[in-house]
């Protein structure tokens, strides 16, 4: 790719992210959740690997043990926290005051979780996807 | 006895662990795939797995006995705003059916598959859980996600091997598959939009009151997504190239388990939830599917592909069943098919691994030499045929006789079908066995697929020689997917 | 109503495209047009125009809350079907780019 989207894209990830994480903490709030911040944050990276397609590939592939890991941890917390968010009936963390960031009780938490195995998921996807494309 | 059994189930809420062994097994293999450690022991994890899932199925019977329906609200949220599970005699039936498919699977997979392989296990177990949660669930839109986890593990699955073609047959199955089941979801659009729930005991006692024309398309929409899977005629065209190029244990897994837990689904909706009158329909479709089965059966060189052609030809028979409303007739062939699919898939892994080729002109005159291969594989022809003191004698009995009370030309068509049946049977039989080839020298077999032969054909015999028991057996079980009263009551709680 | 002409116009190009075109990516694009046409089916079926959100607050009546929310099943039923389709596709992807360069066949009819 050309000089202004790699610039570009620079500039823009970090504020992807944090978007997503954004949709992630607010998930029980406004319109989101798990699955939408992980396809968010899924998609920066998305775009990072299509920016610098001539990017290492070898970097990328150590990246894999490491969301192999994210992936996984993701996938336990969601057993552990929606497990635990029965076992309390929802009552541990909260406020009352509704609409408040922490009135969904364990709501945020897997969410947090969710997006955790999601965007790892589709991250492992794309590296993968452009793995299979390029290399080998 | 059966009070401690229920004391133990209500606290533990345990009715659904055979599907949580699958969960937690293709973790495991998932996690570990990238550590070198351990690599010879995933066959037996697995196998390992699969029968602690029997064994938890065992320990539901006791109480599914005593209860005639167990069912199992997820988080407590009663039906029609939970999901629930719900299993019967029918929904067992299917589990144990399941169950020894993947055993049989797994013990041909010893040496086709190299027990490094992981992700073989893995999306084996993903296959499985779909499979558990396809059979036992009570909610149609479940149902959907169970089914879709089943086909992404199986188009993953036939493109294991890595070959050219095999990819190629898999990308097909994947693009006519995701077709299939997004019907599915478009009948489940269907329904909800038409009678507003997803419960299949509330859509049961729904569609007598207030169906609508949007009802009808859903089932119609659903039922031919499920019918893709099951392998009926219009819907057939995966099913031959994709077990041609998948390795053998995965053809039989899957074979069976796409048959059962198609023809399950199907039976549940037009009968348990829909109480649908499209008898027509299910019997000009099953001519279709037994005539062409039957006949590409003969033509085919491949016995790969006959397997697959029989086993598409001997599914139209259980439609058939089901359209003569001869159900218990239905339920019994289906169990007499899975038994001989895996008797022959184990006798087609032998000789294929024997001769190196799946072509039937480059085998013959293994006779003489192999006396147990050949009993078991002239024991599955005839059950095939369904001559006299065979199994699927004793099944297709009972639907010509269901033909006869019903519609005659259906017991007519079937004989003729059965006729085909006995002459492409016996073509392989003679093709394998009798041809004056004189190198064909000794197959050796391995001591645990004879073991499994052996218990097969005596399977068949059982099965074919007592059949008065097993006529009331099946007729209990699929009496238990006919009783719709007891059915909704028991999983709203009404009574 | 325009929605439902939406997703009817939704569903028949996607089958359009999985029927008619030869290339096989095009093939898994017209999957997931169809699919899309669906989850807006679904969507529209839960819709209520000037509705609330599916909340139960105490002040509010029983009668007044189911006749004024929306539904929120089918936004979930949407969710998890979207969640499917993303594997699906990627599994698709996955075994066209394999084929692709395993034969230098992206079509249908030589695959």
């Amino acid at each position: 790719m050309d000089i202004i989207v790699k610039q570009v894209t620079k500039i823009v990830f970090p504020f992807i992210v944090l978007y997503g994480f954004y949709i992630a903490l607010h998930g029980h709030l406004t319109p989101g959740g798990g699955f939408a911040a992980g396809a968010i944050i899924g998609s920066a990276f998305a775009l990072l690997v299509i920016a610098f397609d001539e990017m290492d590939v070898e970097h990328k592939l150590t990246v894999h043990e490491l969301i192999d890991i994210k992936s996984v941890a993701g996938f336990f917390m969601i057993l552990i926290i929606g497990k635990l968010g029965y076992m309390f009936r929802n009552k541990l963390i909260e406020s009352q005051t509704l609409f408040h960031l922490w009135s969904g009780g364990f709501t945020m938490i897997m969410n947090l979780a969710g997006t955790l195995m999601v965007s790892s998921a589709i991250i492992l996807i794309i590296y993968s996807l452009e793995k299979e494309a390029w290399k080998i | 006895m059966i009070a401690s059994f229920r004391k133990f189930f209500e606290v533990f809420k345990m009715a659904y662990l055979n599907i949580i062994v699958p969960v937690l097994l293709a973790a495991v293999f998932l996690i570990t795939i990238t550590s070198g450690r351990h690599r010879h022991h995933h066959l037996m994890i697995a196998t390992g797995g699969v029968c602690l899932s029997a064994i938890f199925l065992l320990l539901d019977l006791p109480l599914l006995i005593s209860d005639k329906i167990i069912v199992y609200y997820q988080l407590g949220w009663m039906p029609p705003l939970g999901i629930s599970f719900a299993v019967d005699f029918l929904n067992y039936m299917v589990c144990i059916l399941l169950v020894l498919v993947a055993v049989a699977s797994l013990v041909i997979s010893k040496t086709e598959i190299h027990e490094d392989k992981r992700e073989f296990y893995a999306l084996f177990m993903l296959l499985l859980l779909g499979l558990f949660g396809a059979a036992m669930t009570g909610d149609i839109f479940n149902l959907f996600v169970f089914f879709e986890i089943l086909s992404i593990a199986s188009y993953a699955l036939v493109s294991y091997t890595g070959q050219k073609k095999a990819i190629a047959s898999s990308i097909k199955y994947l693009i006519m598959g995701s077709f299939s089941t997004s019907l599915i979801l478009l009948g489940i659009v269907f329904i909800y939009g038409s009678l507003g729930t997803l419960n299949m005991a509330d859509i049961a006692s729904k569609v007598a009151v207030s169906s609508t024309a949007a009802t009808i398309v859903g089932f119609g929409l659903l039922i031919s997504g499920f019918m893709f899977k099951a392998a009926i005629a219009p819907f057939h065209a995966w099913k031959p190239s994709v077990i041609r190029y998948a390795p053998l244990s995965l053809g039989l897994m899957f074979t069976a388990t796409g048959t059962i837990i198609g023809l399950y689904t199907i039976f549940r909706l037009v009968v348990t939830v829909g109480n649908l009158n499209i008898s027509g329909l299910l019997i000009a479709l099953s001519f279709l599917t037994m005539v062409l089965g039957a006949v590409l059966a003969l033509q085919t060189q491949n016995l790969k592909k006959l397997l697959a052609y029989s086993a598409i030809s001997q599914t139209g028979y259980v439609l058939l069943g089901i359209g003569l409303y001869g159900y218990t007739g239905a339920v019994y062939h289906m169990v007499n098919l899975v038994i001989i699919d895996i008797l022959l898939f184990i006798v087609a892994y032998v000789v294929i691994r024997h001769f190196g080729t799946s072509n039937l002109d480059k085998m013959g005159g293994l006779g003489f030499g192999n006396p147990i291969l050949f009993v078991s594989s002239l024991v599955g022809a005839v059950a095939l045929a369904g001559l006299p003191m065979s199994n699927g004698f004793s099944s297709k009995l009972l639907i010509y006789i269901s033909g006869i009370e019903v519609f005659p030309i259906a017991t007519f068509v079937a004989m003729i079908v059965s006729v085909l049946t006995l002459a492409y049977s016996f073509k392989m039989i003679n093709m394998i066995f009798l041809s004056n080839r004189k190198d064909a020298g000794v197959v050796k077999i391995d001591y645990d697929l004879k073991v499994v032969m052996v218990i097969l054909v005596i399977l068949c015999i059982v099965l074919g020689v007592f059949q008065g028991y097993f006529t009331g057996l099946m007729g209990i079980i699929s009496g238990s997917g006919l009783d719709r009263e007891f059915y909704i009551k028991a999983v709203l709680g009404i009574i | 109503m325009i929605i439902y002409i939406a997703s009817l116009a939704f569903v028949i190009i996607g089958i359009y495209t999985i029927i008619a075109k030869d290339n096989l990516v095009k093939k898994v694009i017209g999957l997931g047009i169809f699919t899309t046409g669906i989850h807006i089916l679904l969507i529209a079926l839960g819709y209520r125009s000037l509705g609330i959100a599916p909340i139960f607050l105490s002040g509010m009546g029983l009668s007044y809350f189911s006749s004024t929310a929306v539904d929120p099943l089918p936004q979930a039923l949407v969710l998890t079907s979207i969640v499917i389709d993303l594997s699906v596709t990627a599994l698709a992807l996955t075994l066209i780019i394999k084929n692709h360069k395993m034969t230098g066949i992206s079509d249908a009819s030589y695959g």
